[in-house]
């Protein structure tokens, strides 16, 4: 079997990578908008703390 | 004792928040008044709870978030943005701001598969959702969380914020309030959209934004009010 990967996205608060057909939100930082910000199912469930890696911007 | 109605009588009178709303006039409307209860999300939120055990809100933070949440929403594009109360003194508020942003005004009931079922009639395929309170716009934001649609929520000292993106900290059980929570939010999007500039006036004023109530909706919201102090 030919070996493939994929490179998945990382949740922004746990830095876990987020599974395709998960409940995670995607969306630009909402104060600069220059870099995507993922939280996976969990964090966004358990309202976790994300920043973001350009401005420092911290969320929710 | 002080209820979400009321307003409190700090702030500068020189201050300007924007064009014709001093600082004073702009506590004057309860927008930092919380509850009696505090949620560990929301307490970064907060400043020192008064005598009287009621927590407030620190306004320099709803400010920013406002100003935050503006940026969001016009970079998104207000027409890609369901605005959603499901309460009756919500309705005007999140009228006026989705007439003046062009974002789509969603009140009342949400019905189930406004975002999840691409086969309901009244289905909306959006990008962002914001609310105006998760304690009671619950459907909206177990959608958004099946579909991961971002949100943003206007929240009070005692609300969870799961499922929730991004956090404007405020009374959002005040009539007064919530309509100037809106009213600066309409104003951050267009200002973000370089529709209106800093010292420019929006169409409406605090007041168009507030819904009146008869003496009859006030019992009723008088009768409700208890439910703040689980
Ligand atoms: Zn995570
Ligand atoms: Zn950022």
């Amino acid at each position: 079997m030919p070996q493939r990967s994929v490179s998945l996205p990382v949740c922004t608060s746990c830095n876990r990578p987020v599974m395709p057909g998960e409940k995670a939100s995607k969306f630009h930082c909402p104060s600069c908008q220059q870099v995507a910000v993922w939280r996976c199912e969990k964090c966004r469930k358990f309202s976790r703390r994300y920043k973001c890696v350009n401005c420092g911007f911290e969320g929710p | 004792m002080m209820s979400s109605q009321d307003g409190d009588d700090a702030g500068s009178e020189e201050k300007m928040v924007v064009p014709l709303l001093s600082e004073k006039a702009l506590l004057a409307t309860g927008i930092r008044i919380g509850t009696q209860v505090r949620t560990k999300s929301m307490e970064q939120f907060t400043t020192r709870p008064r005598p009287d055990g009621l927590h407030l809100l620190d306004y320099s933070k709803t400010l920013h978030r406002i100003d935050v949440a503006g940026k969001f929403i016009s970079f998104v594009g207000p027409q890609n943005v369901v605005v959603y109360t499901s309460r009756d003194y919500g309705k005007v508020p999140v009228e006026k701001f989705c007439e003046l942003t062009q974002a789509i005004p969603v009140v009342g009931r949400f019905m189930p598969g406004t975002l999840t079922n691409p086969l309901f009639p009244g289905h909306l395929d959006v990008e962002l959702i914001v609310v105006a309170d998760p304690a009671s716009d619950t459907q909206a934001i177990v959608e958004a969380a099946n579909m991961g649609t971002p949100v943003i929520a206007v929240c009070d000292t005692d609300n969870i914020t799961d499922d929730v993106d991004l956090v404007i900290p405020g009374n959002n059980r005040g009539r007064r309030s919530l309509a100037t929570i809106f009213y600066l939010l309409a104003r951050s999007v267009l200002t973000h959209s370089s529709l209106l500039t800093g010292d420019q006036q929006l169409k409406y004023t605090i007041d168009d934004f507030e819904t009146k109530m008869t003496e009859a909706d006030v019992e009723e919201e008088e009768e409700e009010r208890p439910r703040r102090f689980r």
